[in-house]
């Protein structure tokens, strides 16, 4: 039942490997690409997220 | 600018009823993994009850610490930290309550349903189809939540962290659905809808993704932002975090048949597995080093904040398991530690180190923050963590040593060629001495958790409950201020719908790259002629070797490698699990091997056995199951159970489940007259008589000789 299913999704089976290598290249390459081109302002700004809130008073463990 | 500044309130109740459980259900599920740890060299602490027996305990604590303690944290830290992040309450305070009170109450009926023997032996998935549906329900509800907060949030980009939140809603959902495909026999019992090397296959790609999706995404999604909190301090680089979380989520989903190594499943597979592997070092090592550089310049604050010393010591536990991981899918490497106690030494560096020692620190920064006060006793948080510390150091390395131990003796050779320890029961009474020192470390542990719950407790006495927080914040200008630049990724953290579906993307790739080739060419699982479906009796004692949780402790799984072949027989092929629905692999070796168990003993060995092993096996460490004498078999569902296994692909003949009854009732006439012939007079409607069938069947059909 379940090789039926799928037997209707994957007629080009072989062309499996090339899809996924190509895919994999892309996204990190791309990934790579779209960091590097980040605005160090904007870096800044959202690595300051978690610490934007105001905290209940002075809270230090001591 | 925006003209006006939203007040709102964050809700705390909800952050402090998930802190409340995972504190509770930790303490529960620690305390049931001691009581197991005291099974493995007391087997006497079984207390000769069906419920209180390792097989179905086990489970009970996995899924206790998995799905209760560290569920609960991860579910405290999002309603905690998602809210701030985005600037906006969260979306439904009702569905808040409803995701609580929903998933606790799965909780509890996986409580009920484990010691009752209700398993599909699935690990980490081993509750019955309609708790699987409810747990759906439950997530797509949290998830609904989440996302209607994302889409009401008054911070247009999105924090990392909420990243990793959003890749563990959908993932998980994805993990669940598909591996919990099956066909119900009755309110009670289903069979899985695959079968054998394909079923193996989809249980660990869900098994290792359980692991990477709800035991470390969510977490890294809390450490990026619990630490920076606790440091005071942002992240070493956002820019590697970014790197972080797309190569971590797009490489994890792959790597799951690293746990099916030398098994039936295709080489292909399984070197797709290794290779992606391999390359999780790199992501996993970006996070590590991210966090523990966020640091730089603070090494004086880890002296003093316990928050912080339970941090590092959880990111170094979380960079050890990662290196570990990928050495442990290297064929070589797996060829020793794997079926070993190598593999619970393993888990446990990830679940005491990375989540439990997370948990403590963020619960150490939340509580008093919760309550507007200052910690009960820093003394008594650097003791939990002292003792938390060694208490994991000595459950691991002796786990690691009986590990070793175990894999070298199994595979160790006289100069004449023959097995050394060919009795495998002198291998397990060889590592009792690290069981026993494995139990203490465990006490240890859960002593650290007592003394925090103490702590945390006092702390929240000492101070008054913040149920609502007061926040403000300008709303969300209806129109993005237009883009210099518009570089990519600024575009995707402002928009979630995208990021949603990128990501999801992301994470089906490996599964649809592994999974359809194994589901659609033939090859993949020869077809073996021999290889005949179960006969109703059979069915009926395989049920009861799942209800009983063999699998906790028996592989069915001979290795293609010499020292297996010795010891066991001939290696498994995959044509001979054909009509497993579920398989029943194993990832543990306790006891022996019992792929090929069928007619090595008499029946009467069997019975011995079951009834007491000690007497058939000195020494031996495994509990004894007298209810299986003693109890009825119940026959109510096998026509149901003959026709639910037709519907999965089995080929029974049409209408044989009207014939099931009366040749279950003739074989099982055979057997008792068998165990009679052998002096032993039990009636042939006892449960045994089942499981004897069962294991006398099991492994012979390409070797009708054995039976």
């Amino acid at each position: 039942m379940m090789s039926q299913m799928l037997q209707a999704v994957s007629a080009n089976l072989g062309a499996y490997p090339a899809i996924s290598l190509i895919l994999f290249f892309v996204v990190f390459v791309g990934m790579l690409a779209m960091v590097l081109r980040m605005k160090r302002t904007h870096i800044e700004h959202m690595g300051a997220l978690p610490l934007d809130n105001a905290e209940q008073g002075d809270v230090t463990h001591g | 600018m925006p003209s006006s500044v939203d007040t709102f309130q964050y809700d705390n109740r909800i952050v402090k009823q998930f802190a409340i459980a995972s504190m509770v259900f930790g303490v529960v599920g620690m305390t049931v993994g001691l009581l197991v740890a005291l099974q493995m060299f007391l087997p006497q602490l079984n207390f000769g009850s069906p419920f209180t027996t390792f097989g179905r305990i086990r489970p009970l604590h996995t899924n206790a610490v998995i799905f209760a303690f560290v569920g609960n944290a991860i579910f405290m830290g999002v309603y905690y930290s998602m809210p701030r992040l985005l600037k906006a309450p969260m979306w439904s305070k009702k569905l808040s309550q409803i995701h609580f009170w929903g998933w606790q109450t799965i909780i509890l009926s996986a409580a009920i349903s484990l010691p009752l023997g209700l398993t599909t032996s699935k690990e980490y998935a081993e509750l019955e189809w309609p708790i699987d549906i409810a747990i759906a329900v439950i997530w797509v509800i949290f998830g609904i939540n989440m996302f209607m907060t994302i889409l009401k949030r008054r911070e247009r980009h999105l924090y990392v962290a909420i990243w990793f939140y959003i890749a563990t809603v959908v993932t998980v959902a994805v993990l669940h659905v598909v591996n919990s495909f099956e066909i119900p026999v009755n309110l009670l019992k289903s069979y899985s809808l695959y079968a054998g090397v394909q079923d193996g296959l989809v249980q660990w790609w869900y098994g290792h993704n359980a692991v990477a999706f709800f035991l470390t995404t969510p977490y890294l999604g809390l450490m990026y932002y619990f630490l920076p909190k606790a440091a005071n301090r942002p992240i070493y680089s956002y820019r590697l975090s970014i790197i972080h979380f797309w190569a971590l989520i797009f490489i994890y989903i792959w790597a799951g048949p690293h746990h099916l190594l030398y098994s039936a499943l295709p080489d292909w597979a399984q070197s797709l597995g290794t290779v992606f592997s391999i390359m999780l070092i790199a992501p996993s090592w970006g996070g590590m080093l991210n966090g523990l550089l966020t640091l730089r310049g603070a090494w004086d604050k880890v002296r003093e904040d316990p928050v912080l010393k339970f941090m590092v010591v959880a990111i170094t536990a979380y960079g050890m398991a990662t290196l570990e991981g990928p050495l442990l899918s290297l064929k070589s490497v797996n060829a020793i530690t794997h079926f070993t106690d190598w593999t619970i030494a393993h888990v446990h560096v990830g679940a005491l180190g990375w989540n439990g020692f997370l948990t403590f620190g963020i619960l150490y920064w939340l509580i008093p923050r919760m309550y507007g006060t200052k910690l009960h006793s820093v003394k008594l948080a650097n003791a939990h963590f002292w003792i938390g510390t060694l208490g994991m150091l000595f459950y691991v390395i002796p786990m690691y040593w009986a590990g070793l131990a175990e894999g070298l003796m199994w595979k160790q050779f006289t100069a004449e060629g023959f097995l050394q320890y060919p009795n495998f029961l002198e291998t397990v009474l060889q590592v009792v001495p690290m069981y026993i020192a494995r139990a203490i470390g465990g006490s240890l542990f859960l002593t650290g958790v007592l003394l925090g719950g103490y702590n945390l407790i006092a702390t929240a006495r000492g101070g008054k409950f913040i149920a609502e927080e007061e926040a403000s914040a300008p709303p969300l200008e209806a129109q993005p201020k237009p883009e210099k630049g518009g570089y990519y990724h600024r575009w995707i953290e402002r928009r979630p719908v995208q990021f949603l579906l990128l990501s999801t993307v992301a994470i089906l790739i490996g599964g649809i790259v592994e999974m359809v080739p194994m589901f659609v060419i033939k090859s993949n699982v020869p077809s073996i002629a021999n290889v005949k479906p179960y006969t109703p009796l059979e069915v009926e004692g395989r049920d009861i070797y799942i209800r009983e949780g063999c699998v906790s402790c028996h592989s069915q799984l001979v290795r293609p490698f010499r020292s297996e072949t010795e010891r066991y027989g001939e290696y498994s092929k995959a044509g001979e699990y054909v009509y497993d629905h579920p398989f029943l692999w194993g990832s543990k070796r306790t006891g022996p091997d019992l792929h090929r168990i069928g007619g090595k003993y008499p029946d009467a060995w069997h019975y011995n056995h079951m009834l007491e092993p000690t007497s058939m096996s000195p020494g031996s460490l495994m509990p004894p199951f007298p209810w299986l004498i003693e109890d009825e078999l119940n026959t109510h569902n096998t026509a149901a159970k003959i026709r639910a296994l037709r519907k999965v692909g089995v080929p029974y003949a049409k209408d044989y489940d009207e014939q099931a009854l009366e040749d279950l009732q003739t074989q099982a006439a055979a057997v008792s007259q068998s165990l009679a012939d052998q002096g032993i007079q039990v009636d042939s409607d006892r449960e045994i008589i089942a499981l004897i069938a069962y294991l006398q069947r099991l492994g012979t059909d390409i070797n009708p000789s054995a039976n």
